[in-house]
């Protein structure tokens, strides 16, 4: 089921209702109810994929559990060895089988070997990438001491399937989750109004923003060899922000669901466009995986306290693995390249920690130049790594990239230039910049702003139901 | 929770009251209303056939047309009158039978036909709800607003299960009070069309030399069948000879017989003598004016003659 679909709509209220007023005493019959609406949830996609969810859940709850009770290392790790295994396992077969298969061949036939193996045809589960790092980061966290397996198998199933968060993340920690599910949740009014507010924004951010983004950007990239330099450019300015409002528009409806039940989810994105270096952009872009990365990944192999050399392979092995994440395909790799060679110089430097306890434009209205021109340059950083990410092969990126360089017609307009697009994307921006410093917020919840907020919202649900008809599916979907 | 639902009530309230004042100003405004909800067209003339069939108010027509665009710009309904019969076209773009199940009951509430003529395209078969290009075409573009066509409108929107559509339809239906569809001088024009009355459209295309055909099968889809159930049992309790025509076509789409055809008067329009001549044609399966104006002629000849049978 997707969010921006009319069945979405019956399905919240009704499950909304069931929650607060019919199970509200039984705390179990609540985090049942979640567990059967997360699969009713993920069920209205393929039903069939919905054992892949239990198998996961079933085999990660019982490693838990003999973690837990072992007492040998040796015990501990077999039993993290049968998680890694399993979840891996199923990530790679359902993800990753037919790359692996093709790029065997493409190895073998640049050698001049020609072999015949024809491709699996593997339907790949929405989500899969999401939940299967759920689950890991559970049982990781149980091996290294620091969480407590649950007996509840349906606290575990709600855990691992909460649908707010289940086929587009953010990838929450057990340590953060599991408690929420365990105790008694309360409803607040804030915490509705602000949920509320949020599945407002996302949606205008996915339904208005992206889904009209992705028009221009999915002409401009289906037909780049027709299009000057300029145009090519927006192209990759129309899928930056395609790619962000779908994404970032999912984080803020999951979170804002979830506070309808109660439930804190973690901050997925925080204005990543603002960001005045690539570090910065990485402490606020998808912020859920690249932590799960850093703490399960990046710190065991040494972070960067192990030496020049060791710091540099640690970087782009985050880097590769995190593009990989994204999906089976080369371009992702060499996104996660171009990140990471961004990212070297303000690590050798030793400049990679400047930008993290302030936004920009910090209690003013407006950057100072030098910040803007840091955030610039990342930006189009960014889009430049973009290409790369949306293209459907690499040589087809550098192709892209060369024809939007070509000096030939390069002071000339851009063609696809859309209006109403970039209307939508500086609300974006404007909205963005509104809610970065935390500030703005606080002055906008007065009562006095109550008609300007109500007057917005109401308009923000029009253009929403106007462009609503396509129910166009999120991008991170496929990852 | 009560605070929550109370605010959410009252947002409600809000929320209603700041879509009233889009619709006055949308009203006022073109532009306005082209940026909120949607703009016009001349496009298939709905505009034009519906102010023309608001006009008479006496209806006596014999002979009424529901289909796709190979009907509005294929049959020329004045063919009729050599036959002592008279018709009038009531076709839209992509005018699916699942489109023409809502608007027929409407059409039978201002005049009591002999005949319904439906077009049955094979291309346009295969989908479930009623196509939404002919929905908003009527939506926006009719000045049909008698509480029968209306409710067709809304049961369209509804069962094209668009959101924005069914909200679209509450504001046509508030707007066509204070101005009528056509006369926005914005409006995007049909350049190769002409509306020459009684519904029909005649198109100015350059006509075809020759085509190279591929083979096309098509099948219908059970709603689609149940629509045209539907039909059958309407123009059935109100005594009316349903008619099925399959328009010609240069290449020729070829379909099992729906079961849903069983016992219904159908005519081929391949069997019009003109039906593989490329001069008729403005491309596969349009007509341009003088292959119109044949295939009107033969088609009026054996709606006669199947209305005389009966």
């Amino acid at each position: 089921m997707l969010f921006n679909s009319p069945e979405f709509l019956l399905f919240l209220p009704i499950v909304f209702g069931l929650y607060w007023f019919v199970m509200q005493r039984n705390l179990k019959a609540q985090n049942m109810l979640l567990v059967i609406a997360s699969y009713v949830f993920y069920g209205w996609w393929d039903w069939r994929f919905l054992g892949l969810i239990a198998f996961s859940t079933l085999v990660d709850y019982l490693v838990g559990l003999q973690i837990e009770g072992a007492h040998e290392k040796r015990a501990k790790k077999a039993w993290l060895g049968v998680s890694l295994l399993v979840n891996l396992g199923l990530l790679c077969y359902f993800k990753y089988s037919n790359f692996f298969i093709d790029s065997w061949v493409d190895a073998w036939a640049s050698a001049g070997v020609t072999m015949h193996v024809s491709s699996l045809k593997v339907i790949l589960p929405v989500g899969i990438s999401f939940y299967t790092f759920q689950t890991l980061s559970y049982s990781i966290d149980i091996y290294r001491g620091n969480l407590k397996p649950t007996r509840s198998f349906i606290n575990f199933a709600a855990f691992v399937s909460f649908f707010p968060q289940l086929v587009a993340g953010p990838i929450e920690r057990a340590s953060r989750l599991l408690p929420q599910i365990e105790n008694k949740r309360v409803f607040k009014y804030e915490e509705g109004v602000a949920g509320l507010r949020l599945i407002l924004w996302g949606m205008f951010k996915k339904v208005v923003v992206a889904d009209t983004c992705a028009i221009y950007a999915n002409d401009i990239f289906a037909n780049y060899t027709e299009y000057s330099g300029p145009t090519l450019m927006l192209g990759a300015v129309y899928f930056a922000f395609q790619i962000y409002g779908d994404f970032s528009g999912y984080s803020d409806i999951a979170i804002g669901t979830a506070k309808l039940f109660g439930i804190q989810l973690m901050t997925n994105f925080k204005t990543p466009y603002f960001s005045r270096d690539i570090a910065e952009f990485w402490r606020r872009w998808h912020i859920s995986l690249s932590t799960w990365f850093r703490d399960y990944l990046y710190i065991p192999l040494g972070g960067s306290r192990v030496g020049k050399w060791k710091s540099v392979r640690n970087v782009f092995i985050i880097f590769l693995v995190s593009g990989f994440w994204h999906g089976a395909n080369w371009t992702f790799i060499v996104w996660g390249g171009i990140h990471a060679a961004l990212f070297l110089p303000l690590l050798l430097r030793g400049k990679n920690r400047r930008y993290t306890s302030d936004t920009i434009g910090e209690g003013r209205w407006l950057p100072t130049g030098r910040e803007f021109l840091g955030m610039a340059w990342t930006f189009s950083m960014v889009c430049v790594a973009w290409v790369f990410f949306r293209a459907a092969s690499v040589s087809e990126a550098i192709q892209y990239i060369a024809h939007a360089s070509n000096p030939e017609g390069f002071f000339n307009a851009p063609q696809k230039i859309s209006y109403t697009a970039c209307v939508y994307i500086l609300s974006l921006i404007a909205g963005d910049w509104m809610v970065k410093s935390g500030s703005m917020p606080r002055r906008w919840n007065a009562p006095a702003f109550i008609a300007a907020r109500w007057g917005m919202a109401s308009l923000g649900i029009w253009f929403i139901l106007k462009n609503f008809a396509s129910e166009a599916n999120f991008i991170y979907f496929q990852f | 929770m009560k605070r929550f639902f109370k605010r959410m009530g009252l947002f409600s309230l809000v929320l209603s009251g700041v879509s009233f004042l889009l619709f006055i100003v949308c009203s006022l405004s073109y532009t306005l209303e082209y940026k909120f909800f949607a703009s016009e067209t001349n496009w298939g003339y709905v505009n034009q056939r519906s102010t023309e069939w608001n006009k008479n108010e006496l209806h006596e027509e014999d002979v009424l047309f529901f289909g796709s665009s190979t009907c509005y710009s294929g049959i020329d309904p004045s063919a009729l009158h050599d036959f002592g019969l008279s018709g009038f076209n009531f076709c839209s773009s992509s005018q699916a039978i699942g489109n023409s199940a809502s608007l027929i009951p409407a059409a039978s509430m201002d005049v009591s036909p002999e005949c319904i003529a439906l077009d049955v395209y094979p291309w346009i078969w295969g989908t479930t709800t009623p196509g939404l290009e002919s929905t908003k075409d009527w939506i926006i573009n009719s000045n049909l607003r008698t509480p029968a066509w209306s409710k067709a409108y809304r049961t369209l929107a509804l069962e094209s299960g668009d959101i924005f559509t069914i909200f679209t339809t509450f504001y046509y239906d508030f707007a066509r009070r204070f101005k009528a569809a056509g006369s926005n001088p914005n409006l995007a024009k049909d350049l190769k069309g002409d509306y020459r009355g009684l519904g029909y459209v005649a198109r100015s295309y350059e006509a075809l030399d020759s085509i190279e055909c591929e083979s096309l099968t098509r099948s219908m889809s059970d709603a689609e069948c149940r629509y045209l159930e539907e039909i059958s049992t309407h123009c059935a309790q109100r005594s009316i000879q349903l008619i099925l025509i399959n328009p010609p076509q240069l290449c020729e789409e070829t379909f099992d017989m729906p079961p849903c055809f069983d016992g219904l008067a159908y005519i081929d329009g391949n069997a019009w003598p003109g039906a593989k001549t490329p001069r008729n044609f403005y491309d596969d399966h349009h007509l341009v004016e003088a292959g119109a104006l044949s295939y009107s002629a033969w088609l009026a000849q054996q709606i006669a003659s199947l209305l005389h049978a009966s």
